[in-house]
């Protein structure tokens, strides 16, 4: 009363609001708090008043609200003024205005029910209690009085709800309230009934030895007994059980005078009460059972619970109480819900059969009752459901009562669960066809999942087999229906996917649902048309995708087949459907991934990848596809799913190892740490892959580049430093010069110049060789490719960047660190032009040294490592540091590194220089483009003539000057010569120069020279001097001295050839000549002669230009072998560019995979270079990219195509190891026919990209019809008649001639037509009656286009006239569409 | 406890989701709380305990509540039955289709700051309100209910009703019937209201329990009040009779309306040696006689297939009318029963159960005041379908279809069989019809927009002792069809929606005819049905007839009036009508898509076994 912010209510609307913001709660309740104490107060002092119209409400109010309103501390005052009001009231004679019976009963109710909720008996004074009960005993005291008698039944309920609260609380006035009940005759004597009930049943509960016969005790006034105010514990515990079992006979006479609802009250307490008192079930059984005819659903219940209480009383009516609760599902009358429910209780009644139960045979009929359960068509849809859950349930029940019976089983057997199913179905049928929305469809498959899982229910301890169910008929049978429904119903599909998601979500089922995505994935492939609409079974191909246990092959076959398909269909029309279908394509590529070992789909999906990058018409498509394959080839697994995932949680990966993953917003900044980037050198490597020959120290003396610098000066020292052996073979000295063109243009002498035939020949060789020659300073000068490896120790880098990934516990790879997206940067201060930097999208650290088993790189997800070698190169990259060499002096490479760790460290720093030695820039001289193959080694060994002549005789030639290619530059011819004598045996020395200089040897002359090198078969292809060359050879001694003796050359003096070959054929075996080109315009030409005389010098003849330059010491050949690595100079140089690709697993693969890529490189890069420069600078790796396609299994999948597949985009299966071989020699044979490969590479230039057009096979007539079809898309219809075109638009249209004139027919559907005049009533020719339906007809009217075909192929084998309408009459169809149709 | 079915509160919803009325009982909240005290200290450290709601939610969170269930379910009932939108936890990821009719909330208390979960919710819509029903059950079923959500193992009530087979009944017992209870309530206060609108008119109330409004030539004593509004008063006085404590005792409303509206006046005199029912808290004076009806609903679906058998069954009651002084029995044989091939029996529970004979079904009742439905049955008819025939509707382009009736009525029906009327309509809700062409050989046709309606027989002139045949040729124009995306497939739809079209450019040619590319159309956006209807009524061509036919039983049941005795006997004639009417009478297009169910031949069976079972029984 302090604060009144709400004013006291007073009048009904106030009181209105109040009780309204009572209800609503919140703050609205709240601001009545600090009125709570007085508002009882006041509420009853209205509910008093004589003018009141709000009375009842109020005390509903009150009662609602007690435990707010009636506070601990002030409950007794307030019960008080309560208890005083209820019997003002009560007391109060019946005005039938402000007092009436219903006011009265319901202040009997409210008190009532806030003295138990306040629980007044323990909380206040017990008197208060009592004096209610006495009041309402006094009120039910006069049994049969009239008036008042609804009063009294509420009376007794109130009585009632008081025993209840407190038990045995009217125990002691028992036999007063059974002759009260017995002397009850009006209406209320339910009530009665249930109160003396009540009283009974507490008794027995509390086992109280009370005579409820006794009247002895008064019934007013009232006192609360010892038990219930809890001082005393029940003192007996002996029943009166005699006494008890009369009140139970007396009250079981009276049950049909209850209502239902009061009906289900006494059974409740009846039941435990028969239990209690030992009475027979069958007592309640026989009183009670007929209930179960009633249609009241509580009725039934009633019965229900009284069987599962008792259900060994009833076990002759189960099937009664079966058949009942069927029957009642089968009402029509009743409410849904109550169908619903009776449902649910048979499933519940059967399930209690199935366990507790015994005699098969019984369980087996009953249970069989349950199949009779079919869905009708009028059936409410939710019952329809439940229906089809109770025959599944049914079926379950049989299947596992079949173990025990498996004879005369009618339903039970495997085929009728399948028929029951089907049947079942066809009540929902329409989901076939309907949206995948409708509520038709969902019923559908919640009825598949229901029969699918079947016993197998969820809970934890269920014992049922996966085998059993997944043999099954009804299993195999579903398999088979969803494999049809996807097929035929492509809409669908996302049901099926979210079925699938469904048993996939529960760990019960999971494997369920992966064996319907194998049953899927297994029977789809082969059945489904791969057209544009292939993209709707995506969903279903992502499920199979992301499953481990599916083999992704044949996914990923279909996909191939798919993206062909795109491809082939690409034209102007279908730009964003490619697009689209395609990048959906590469999202369940992705998927992949993700979810497989990436060994498991590298050859399928690196195929796909290569197809797709290669030709597919999307320019954004194709970089995807690019990019998968890249992170599919060099990134292994563990670490690739990481990169990949968007971010949700992968099975088995732990996500913080990466945390900074491909596509997720990048974590924190990481500046570079200088500190860790200082050594990093030690721990990061950048190794040539071919070790320089020699061991060398530099002494370079550049001598200055001059124009016309005058007199070469190669006097400079030689320093043999490191002369490791003493078979040094030759030294060169090289002097080049450049001419300016613009300065030596003008010279006059090169007119004037007097040339014999001989000269001109070899100017005109010279010319030529020189116009090939690229001059550096007007356009890109020739390139020389250093491989080299990179790759980082894992322990180190570990140790300083602190990797986390080894702590995760991982194993084999995936514990390994990675650096991300590496550049390599390189400079030099030799004259090697820029250097493009390196990119190296991912690279994982080496292992450490121990503790690397051989089984655990097994696993790794890079396949087709099966080498030892091969093994390692998943931790190194391959680097191709490109030179464009000004001058062909070794060099230094400094490079410097940037990288990223696993956590987004920057790393930064230099790593170890790399020397450039001069065999680096030994280049093969470069052929005029117009030399044919055959005839090059002769132009090479001539040109290797002339150059040396150049060289010797300066003076013939000197003066000239030769025009460089493309440019303004000339070159002047100006050689040196020395000689040098090499005392090895003349086998190493071959030996050396097969290892180390094959490929520019250009002639060998000589026969037996040629004889043993040729034999050796090493090189070839060159030309072969060994008769008319003219050698002399000593043919009877070398041979058998050949071996032993020294080799020795011979200066040979080649302006008077014959001669010295004459003068030295004695002792000479043969020379061999060498031609080297050095970049840019150098050359080195090595003529080895091989004599017997052990003294017999070697002279190099070097020859070049002037502007001196001199180079000591460029190095020494070390013809000892030693093993490993020379070999790999010698293979390099043999393959550089002979062959494009040698089988085999080989360390320079790349060049010859470069060589067979190019032409589809073209395709690709060309096209995305203008619009994606970002995204460049990493895809034009993948020369380098390819180049790594580990071993040559998955490319022979792809390279067959590669020179082909522009003329046919289907690819052939990848070819196991066994043909492998075969493969490789069709692909070398086929090489030519890459040539073609640079037509799309023009066809690019256009802004579409165009795809060449397949060349399949094709009748041309099917052509014709395709191009038809085109022009004449919708209306025109041709049919093809044997052969033979017809356009049907042009035939008049048909008649029929049923009613005697002839009458045009309609047009039906596609192509088809309807008799215009076939009716019952107009036709003189009718159809037959049907036979089934009076006064019908039989069906067919119509035809459809194939129908008519079959005419028009019928007529026209008659030779008929089409030009007359063609009458139908004859003709209609007899198939069923149409029974009857009029159109007038 | 267990035997308790109390309620622990009510609410009242209207169609704005406040809260108009709401009730709860502190009695029946205060034995639930002992109760989950007992539960939570018997089961030890439950972490499930917390999910149980102990207290009841005000009026304002229950309709928070409401609301953000009706989000998540989609609507008011909910999906039902699991769906792609049912998130975990929702009722419709129970996947059952009970879950329409009995919900679980999450109550966010403010107090409480935490989603609780108060189930079981027994939900009834009845016009524009929703009444909710809070039993009390035993704390321990909501906890293994809360379990088996926490295990995300979807089958609450399935493994209620299964796992818990001691009492099958638990959830489900109470909540029902106070929700019919309600519906009668409602119903006959006048709450009732909108029906639902259905794609065609709604079969005359079939279903509709009380039929004794639908028994014409009697004057139903349930007394309407004719106001639309919420009688809170009434609601109360009944409330507070019929449950005073929330333990339901009498849900008969017409008994406890006159109970508070008239009271008792000292001439009401109990009978003498018997206890009067509860049932029955008055007697009957004055002019005795007895009154029966024979109300059949005839559905059919016909299909005029070779390959679909036609189905029709007749759902009939008995309707009676006993004014008789005291508390009489009355008992009198069914004749037709085993000729009529009765499916189910089901009776008043005034009535004994009958004795079974082979044609010979006696019936014993101590009939109730009023009108009451004395038995109920679903029989076969032992006639002939009094309209027989087809309906072929084909359409001839895609806004042109042409259609002929050819119909047959009352064929092989006798005197006094009598159609007092028949109509024929041809719904069309999602055309829009431009003109009708056509006249049929009887009758009078009318147009709406989007339906034809034929009526053959128009009342007045009933038909009787002869059949009569009527075809109805015509074409029917509509309006170009329009592609109606409403909202539900905005927001609902919208991912499983393909975002490119791709079949739009295969569907133009490949499809055969029009009919199926009109379909293939049309079905594109067909919305789904409640999984209270048969099935998505739109998506077929069907002409539905309405008939009544009067004069006798389309079962063969029927009452002797000589035949019926009363005890003690008194004089008091004995007045016996049938009528006939159609419910869902539906001629399918012949050349269409039509809904069919497997049944005939196995109810068939079943009905034979089920009378054998039944026969075998003495009683």
């Amino acid at each position: 009363m302090a604060e009144k912010p709400p004013p006291k209510p007073i009048s009904p609307q106030d009181w209105e609001s109040l009780v309204e913001d009572f209800q609503n709660g919140g703050f609205r309740r709240e601001k009545w708090r600090s009125l709570f104490p007085s508002v009882v107060e006041l509420a009853l002092s209205s509910i008093l008043k004589k003018e009141f119209p709000f009375k009842i409400p109020l005390v509903i109010f009150l009662e609602e609200f007690s435990d707010l309103l009636f506070p601990a501390n002030s409950l007794s005052s307030l019960l008080e003024r309560l208890v005083e009001t209820l019997r003002v009231l009560v007391q109060s004679p019946i005005d039938g205005i402000h007092v009436t019976y219903a006011l009265k009963e319901q202040m009997m109710v409210s008190t009532t029910s806030i003295l138990i909720s306040t629980n007044s008996v323990e909380s206040v004074e017990a008197q208060l209690t009592e004096s209610v009960v006495e009041l309402l005993l006094a009120v039910i005291n006069r049994p049969n009085h009239g008036p008042d008698r609804h009063a009294r039944a509420i009376a007794c309920e109130c009585l009632r709800e008081l025993e209840k609260a407190y038990p045995c609380l009217l125990s002691e006035i028992a036999g007063h309230l059974w002759s009260l009940c017995q002397s009850e005759r009006t209406h209320a004597s339910q009530s009665y009934i249930l109160l003396f009930t009540t009283v009974i049943h507490s008794i027995v509960n509390r086992k109280l030895n009370v005579s409820v016969l006794n009247t002895s005790v008064p019934l007013v006034p009232f006192n609360i007994p010892q038990w219930v105010l809890g001082s005393e514990k029940e003192e007996l515990l002996e029943l009166n059980y005699k006494e008890l079992r009369r009140a139970m006979a007396f009250l079981l006479e009276w049950p049909q005078v209850l209502t239902p609802c009061g009906m289900m009250v006494f059974m409740g307490m009846i039941m435990p009460l028969a239990v209690d008192l030992d009475l027979q079930p069958s007592m309640l059984k026989v009183q009670f059972f007929g209930m179960i005819y009633s249609f009241n659903p509580l009725l039934y219940h009633v019965v229900l619970i009284m069987y599962s209480r008792f259900s060994e009383a009833f076990n002759e009516q189960e099937t009664e109480i079966v058949r009942r609760l069927l029957l009642f599902s089968l009402e029509l009358q009743q409410y849904l819900v109550f169908r619903l429910l009776s449902v649910h209780w048979l499933m519940g009644v059967l399930n209690g059969l199935m366990v507790n139960g015994e005699d098969v045979e019984k369980k087996k009929s009953i249970v069989e009752m349950g199949f009779r359960l079919y869905p009708s068509v009028f059936d409410p849809l939710s019952l329809k459901a439940l229906k089809l859950d109770l025959l599944a349930f049914c079926s379950v029940c049989i299947d596992s009562l079949k173990p025990q019976n498996v004879s005369d089983m009618i339903v039970g057997d495997e085929n009728s669960v399948v028929k029951l199913f089907q049947d079942g179905l066809v009540s929902v049928s329409a989901f076939k066809w309907m949206p995948p929305w409708s509520t038709e469809t969902t019923v559908a498959f919640h009825t598949f999942h229901k029969f699918l899982i079947g016993a197998s229910s969820h809970s934890d301890d269920d014992p049922s087999t996966t085998t059993a169910l997944m043999e099954s008929a009804i299993f195999n049978h579903l398999k088979g229906m969803l494999v049809d429904l996807i097929l035929e119903f492509q809409r669908l599909v996302p049901v099926i996917v979210t079925f699938i998601d469904r048993l996939l979500g529960c760990q019960k089922h999971l494997w369920l649902g992966e064996r319907l995505l194998q049953t899927i994935d297994a029977n789809l492939h082969h059945r489904v048309v791969i057209d544009y609409r292939l993209v709707s079974y995506f969903p279903i191909f992502d499920r199979i995708a992301e499953n481990q246990t599916i083999p992704p092959r044949r996914l990923l076959e279909l996909l191939t087949k798919f993206m062909a398909f795109l491809v082939e269909k690409h034209g102007p029309g279908t730009g964003v459907k490619s697009w689209s279908r395609g990048s959906k394509v590469l999202v369940i590529c992705r998927t992949m991934l993700t979810h497989h070992q990436s060994s498991r789909l590298f050859l399928g999906l690196s195929r796909l990848l290569a197809f797709t990058c290669l030709y597919f018409p999307d320019l954004e498509v194709r970089d995807h596809a690019r990019i998968y394959l890249r992170m599919l080839i060099c990134v292994p697994g563990m670490k690739l799913r990481g990169m990949l995932n968007l971010g949700e949680q992968l099975l088995g990966i732990s996500p913080s190892a990466h945390s900074g993953s491909f596509f997720s917003a990048p974590s924190p900044r990481h500046y570079p740490d200088v500190k860790k980037s200082m050594n990093i050198s030690s721990y990061i490597h950048l190794e040539r892959m071919i070790p320089l020959l020699v061991k060398q120290s530099w002494s370079l003396s550049l001598l200055p580049l001059r124009v016309g610098s005058g007199k070469p000066d190669f006097s400079g020292g030689f320093k043999d430093t490191e002369a490791t052996t003493d078979e040094r073979e030759l030294d060169a000295n090289i002097q080049f010069q450049t001419i300016s063109g613009d300065k030596r243009t003008d010279k006059p002498e090169a007119t004037l110049y007097v040339m014999d035939a001989k000269v001109s020949e070899i100017l005109e060789i010279l010319r030529r060789h020189f116009s090939c020659i690229p001059d550096f300073k007007h356009m890109p000068g020739l390139k020389v490719k250093i491989p080299c490896f990179l790759r980082f120790e894992s322990d180190t880098f570990n140790h300083v960047w602190g990797g986390e990934s080894s702590k995760n516990g991982l194993h084999g790879v995936d514990a390994l660190p990675a650096i991300y997206a590496t550049v390599l940067k390189f400079s030099s201060l030799a004259q090697y032009g820029s250097i493009p930097s390196c990119h190296i999208p991912f690279l994982l650290g080496q292992p450490p040294a121990s503790g690397y088993l051989p089984g655990e790189t097994d696993s790794l997800d890079l396949v087709a490592k099966h080498d030892d070698s091969g093994e390692e190169e998943i931790y190194k990259a391959r680097v191709m540091i490109e030179l464009e060499p000004r001058e062909p002096t070794p060099g230094v490479v400094d490079v410097f590194i940037e990288t990223n760790g696993e956590v987004g460290q920057i790393i930064t720093g230099q790593l170890q220089s790399i020397m450039v030695g001069i065999e680096d820039l030994f280049l093969k001289a470069i052929a005029p483009p117009d030399i044919g193959e055959d005839v090059l080694p002769d132009y090479y060994s001539d040109l290797f003539n002339a150059l040396w002549d150049a060289c010797g005789s300066t003076s013939n030639t000197g003066r000239e000057t030769f025009p460089l290619k493309n440019g303004n530059g000339f070159a002047a011819v100006n050689g040196t010569r020395s000689v040098k004598l090499l005392e090895i045996p003349p086998d190493s020395l071959i030996h050396a120069t097969e290892r180390y200089l094959t490929r520019f040897v250009v002639s060998v002359s000589g026969e037996r020279l040629v004889n043993v090198v040729k034999d050796r078969g090493i090189i070839k292809d060159i030309i072969w001097k060994d008769d008319d060359s003219g050698l002399l050879i000593d043919a009877v001694t070398s041979v058998t001295n050949q071996d032993t003796m020294p080799l020795y050359l011979t200066f040979f003096e080649n302006e008077d050839e014959q001669e010295s070959r004459l003068n030295i054929s004695k002792r000479s075996i043969g020379c061999i000549h060498v031609l080297i080109f050095l970049p840019p315009k150098f050359h080195l030409l090595f003529l080895m002669e091989k004599g017997q005389n052990p003294n017999f010098p070697f002279t190099p003849p070097n020859f070049m230009d002037d502007d001196v330059l001199n180079m000591h010491n460029w190095g020494y050949y070390e013809p000892s072998i030693k093993g490993h690595l020379s070999l790999q100079l010698m293979s390099s140089m043999v393959e550089r560019d002979t062959k494009p690709f040698i089988p085999g697993r080989d360390p320079n693969l790349m060049v010859a995979t470069n060589a067979a890529f190019h032409p589809r490189d073209c395709v690709v890069s060309e096209a995305h270079i203008p619009t994606n420069y970002v995204r460049d600078s990493w895809i034009n790796e993948r020369d380098k990219f390819f180049s790594m396609l580990p071993a040559p299994a998955p490319n022979y999948g792809i390279l067959p195509e590669a020179s082909t597949a522009h003329s046919l985009p289907s690819l052939q299966p990848p070819p196991d190891s066994s043909t492998r071989d075969e493969m490789v020699v069709s692909r070398v044979e086929e090489l030519p026919a890459s040539k073609d490969g640079l037509q799309p590479r023009k066809r690019q230039d256009g802004a579409a990209p165009k795809m060449p057009k397949a060349k399949k096979p094709r009748k041309p007539k099917e052509n014709a019809n395709s191009t038809v079809q085109r022009l004449k898309p919708a209306k025109s219809i041709d049919i093809q008649i044997d052969g033979f075109d017809m356009d049907v638009s042009g035939i008049p249209i048909p008649v029929c001639s049923c009613t005697g004139a002839p009458q045009q027919c309609y047009r039906w559907g596609c192509g088809g037509w309807q008799s215009a005049c076939c009716t019952t009533n107009v036709s003189m020719y009718p159809l037959p009656m049907s036979t089934k339906r009076r006064g019908a007809r039989i069906a067919g009217r119509k035809m459809s286009q194939g129908a008519f075909k079959k005419v028009l192929k019928k007529l026209a084998a008659e030779n008929y006239n089409f030009s007359n309408p063609i009458d139908l009459r004859s003709y209609w169809a007899r198939h069923g569409t149409n029974k009857f149709v009029t159109i007038r | 406890m267990a035997g308790d079915c109390s309620i622990r509160a009510m609410w009242i919803l209207n169609n704005l989701r406040a809260v108009v009325f709401s009730r709860r009982f502190p009695v029946v909240e205060k034995r639930w709380r002992a109760a989950c005290q007992n539960e939570n200290e018997s089961s030890g450290d439950d972490p499930v305990k917390d999910t149980v709601f102990s207290s009841l939610p005000s009026d304002s969170e229950l309709s928070a509540a409401f609301s953000e269930r009706r989000t998540r379910e989609g609507s008011v009932r909910g999906f039902g039955i699991r769906v792609p939108q049912s998130k975990e936890g929702s009722d419709s990821w129970v996947d059952d289709p009970i879950t329409r009719h009995i919900v679980g909330f999450y109550i966010n208390s403010e107090e409480e700051g935490e989603n609780n979960l108060l189930w079981p919710l027994a939900l009834h819509i009845k016009g524009p309100y929703c009444i909710l029903i809070l039993p009390s059950v035993e704390p321990k079923h909501v906890k293994a209910y809360a379990r088996v959500w926490a295990f995300m193992v979807a089958y609450a009530i399935g493994d209620i009703v299964t796992g818990d087979v001691a009492e099958p009944e638990v959830v489900v017992s109470q909540s029902p019937s106070v929700g019919g209870l309600l519906d009668s309530l409602t119903g006959s206060i006048g709450i009732s209201g909108i029906s639902r609108a259905k794609p065609i008119a709604a079969p005359v109330a079939s279903s509709a329990p009380s039929s004794a409004a639908a028994v014409g030539t009697l004057a139903p004593d349930v007394p309407k009040s004719g106001s639309r509004l919420l009688d809170k008063d009434a609601l109360r006085s009944f409330i507070s009779s019929a449950m005073p404590f929330g333990t339901p005792l009498d849900l008969s409303y017409s008994n406890i309306f006159s109970i508070k509206a008239n009271g008792f006046s000292s001439l009401d005199i109990p009978p003498q040696d018997l206890k009067q029912p509860a049932w029955k808290p008055y007697l009957y004076k004055g002019k005795q006689r007895l009154l029966f009806t024979i109300h059949e609903t005839l559905h059919a679906a016909m299909y005029d297939r070779d390959e679909i058998p036609d189905s029709l069954s007749v759902s009939g009651q008995i309707n009676c009318r006993a004014e008789l002084e005291g508390l009489p029995d009355v008992s009198f044989p069914l004749t037709g029963v085993s000729r009529s091939k009765i499916e189910v029996l089901s009776f008043h529970p005034c009535s004994q159960v009958p004795e079974q004979n082979v044609d010979k079904q006696a019936l014993m009742f101590s009939p109730p005041l009023g009108n009451f439905v004395l038995m109920r049955y679903q029989a076969t008819c032992s006639l002939g379908p009094p309209v027989k025939g087809f309906y072929q509707l084909s359409m001839v382009s895609e806004d042109e279809g042409a259609f002929l009736f050819k119909l047959h009525l009352m064929e092989g029906y006798k005197s006094p069989l009598t159609m007092e009327f028949c109509n024929v309509t041809m719904p069309f809700p999602r055309r829009r019809i431009l003109s009708l062409d056509g006249t049929p050989s009887t009758g009078t046709v009318s147009n709406t927009e989007h339906s034809v309606e034929w009526k053959i027989i128009t009342s007045g002139r009933g038909l009787s002792g002869k059949s009569i045949e009527a075809t109805f040729p015509g074409t029917v124009r509509f309006a170009p069809w329009q592609t109606q995306r409403s909202t539900f497939f905005m927001s609902v739809l919208e991912g499983t929606m393909d975002d490119d079209s791709d079949d739009e450019t295969e569907n133009t040619n490949n499809m055969a005819n029009t009919e199926e590319f009109l379909m293939e159309k049309m079905n594109k956006d067909l919305p789904p049905v409640d999984l209270e209807e048969p099935f998505s009524w739109l998506a077929y061509n069907y002409a539905k007839v309405s008939f009544k036919i009067v004069g006798a039983s389309l079962s063969g049941i029927s009452i002797n009036p000589k035949s019926v005795s009363i005890y003690p006997t008194v004089k008091a004639p004995v007045e016996l009508s049938s009528q006939v009417t159609s419910g869902d009478y539906i001629l399918w297009n012949t050349l269409g898509k039509c809904p069919s169910a497997v049944n005939a031949s196995v109810t068939q069976r079943f009905s034979n076994g089920g009378c054998q079972a039944s026969m075998d029984k003495t009683y």
